[in-house]
């Protein structure tokens, strides 16, 4: 996609935020609570039905973007390359963290596959790996794949996407959009972190929230997937890889590395403590990944933030001319730069961002190691994580602020 | 705090739909395009920061980079040039291909170099951020602007 990108934040917001960051963390550790706050209800909350209303918008939506994706323009200024991009990838989060697990109502997947349970069990072995290799198709398609502005590849992954997406729900039932759909998934694991609960009806602790994130095989890989990429996509707009000729096959390796960087840490770190069978020492990493959830929000609103607010607004407008014939309804399709003309206020946000997010990780880590760690390892069972949360948001950033 | 907050963010589109109405009015191209560099430009492949820099005493000529596309290699390749908002960019770009030359400013920049041609052309970007420049053809970041 086109357009400018953020300015480097000033090193000496960096270094602000840093420090706060490695404060918190380690008040955190020795000052918090020591008994588990947030852990002993797990009251396994049924979601609701779906509402209907937000069903049909999500039908009209998916036609509207489909429309312009393959009848409109067959180059970069598409609506429905730009949507996809944009509104829906980036957009999701802030959705999701507004207003709850929206997209579940909205899916268009889940609607016309219907309620009907399908018609074999999903397998749940599976867990979320489909989901993670749906996400790893989509950045590599965004970030890594010969030209992301190519709209005729883009209308393969989603023709690929939507075929896979009805098929699966016609095989499993919901259950396939609750681990394998790779947008759904994405929306069901920040949507925890969001106030507002059941559809509006109930608000809640976000850090209550985060703990009712089912685990399941594959959890962590979605993840990485989506920390390790948004780092990647920091990384490759450096001058070291600029000033290099990159192949096709060198972006995907070093793209799926970044992810497996992220993830293979995680588990090392989760794992690291004493005083645990193996057995309960392999589910840590499962079970402390709901913490990694905000990471991953406060980074990629840090790093997204302007391109949805500012590139968000082209994307708007040429959805409003789904067919490229010039149709400006609303008039002048200008974007406003409210965000790249305060530099300086925009250097602050994403440091907020990036410092808000590791905070409430470090203190959901914390809050479920004590509910797992046997006493004698609790402090010395959370330091490998709490140092990669802290290393995480160091490398953020570091990427921030030098690129 | 909420009461606040419409006003200024009201205020700030507005200014913000001003000034990008101003700036996308019409690019300054007024360079001949087929014509080779001033000589005045010709000191270095410099990703000079600065104005002052340039050895024109007559007038302020912002700043000016060298492109050369030789050999499926672009010169400079992913550098940093740093320039100030509304400043004037001066690009002299020779090429022994023929090249296609993006700048990812709003609004975007597009110049055909035939091979064996060079072009100069000027042009300012009126938001900070940066903004990349890339040889198409080649799939290169030349360089990136750092306008602030």
């Amino acid at each position: 996609m086109g357009g400018a990108t953020d300015l480097p934040i000033p090193f000496i917001y960096a270094m602000v935020g840093a420090s706060w960051a490695l404060t918190i963390s380690f008040a955190v550790l020795a000052l918090a609570w020591k008994e588990p706050r947030f852990q002993h209800r797990v009251a396994v909350v049924e979601p609701g039905r779906r509402r209907p209303w937000l069903a049909v918008a999500g039908l009209l939506l998916t036609a509207w973007v489909l429309v312009a994706l393959f009848a409109g323009p067959d180059d970069a200024s598409n609506g429905g390359l730009q949507a996809l991009y944009i509104l829906v990838w980036v957009g999701l989060v802030p959705l999701a963290l507004l207003s709850g697990h929206v997209w579940r109502d909205l899916s268009p997947w889940r609607t016309l596959t219907g309620r009907a349970s399908g018609r074999w069990e999903y397998p749940e072995r599976l867990g979320y790996w489909p989901a993670a290799l749906g996400l790893l198709a989509f950045v590599w398609l965004e970030l890594a794949s010969p030209d992301p502005g190519d709209v005729s590849a883009v209308r393969t992954w989603v023709a690929v996407y939507a075929v896979a997406m009805l098929a699966g729900g016609l095989a499993f039932g919901p259950r396939w959009f609750d681990r394998a759909d790779p947008f759904d998934v994405y929306s069901a694991l920040v949507a925890p972190l969001s106030p507002v609960a059941r559809g509006g009806r109930a608000s809640r602790n976000p850090l209550r929230g985060l703990t009712t994130i089912p685990v399941a095989p594959g959890l962590v890989a979605v993840l990485a997937v989506l920390l390790g990429s948004t780092a990647y996509d920091s990384f490759s707009a450096s001058p070291f890889w600029q000033a290099r000729n990159v192949s096709v096959i060198e972006g995907t390796a070093t793209l799926v590395g970044f992810c497996v960087v992220v993830g293979v840490l995680f588990v090392a770190a989760a794992s690291a403590t004493g005083g645990l069978e193996s057995s309960a020492r392999r589910a840590l990493p499962g079970l402390l990944a709901h913490s990694l959830v905000p990471i991953v929000v406060g980074y990629v609103f840090a790093h997204y933030l302007t391109y949805l607010v500012e590139k968000g607004q082209s994307a708007f407008f040429a959805l409003l001319d789904p067919l490229g014939r010039g149709w400006t309804p609303l008039g002048d399709p200008s974007v406003a730069y409210v965000l790249s003309q305060h530099t300086s206020t925009l250097a602050a946000v994403k440091v907020t961002c990036v410092v808000a997010g590791h905070v409430v990780a470090v203190v959901a880590a914390h809050d479920r190691a004590l509910a797992l760690l046997p006493r004698a390892h609790r402090l010395s069972g959370q330091l490998a994580m709490l140092l990669l949360m802290v290393a995480y948001t160091f490398t953020g950033l570091y990427l921030l602020f030098s690129v | 705090m909420k009461r606040l907050t419409v006003p200024a963010t009201a205020t700030l589109l507005l200014a913000a739909t001003l000034l990008a109405g101003c700036g996308s009015s019409d690019e300054p191209d007024a360079a001949g395009s087929t014509e080779p560099a001033p000589a005045a430009a010709s000191s270095s492949t410099s990703p000079s920061t600065s104005p002052s820099a340039s050895a024109e005493p007559a007038e302020d000529a912002g700043v000016v980079v060298d492109i050369t596309i030789e050999d499926g290699k672009a010169t400079p390749q992913g550098d940093r040039v740093e320039a100030e908002v509304g400043e004037t960019i001066t690009l002299n770009i020779t090429s022994d291909a023929a090249e296609e030359i993006h700048v990812h400013s709003d609004p975007e920049h597009t110049w055909e170099v035939a091979a064996g041609e060079s072009i100069t052309k000027t042009f300012s970007v009126d938001t900070p951020g940066q903004v990349a420049v890339e040889a198409h053809h080649l799939d290169v970041t030349i360089m990136q602007l750092v306008v602030r």
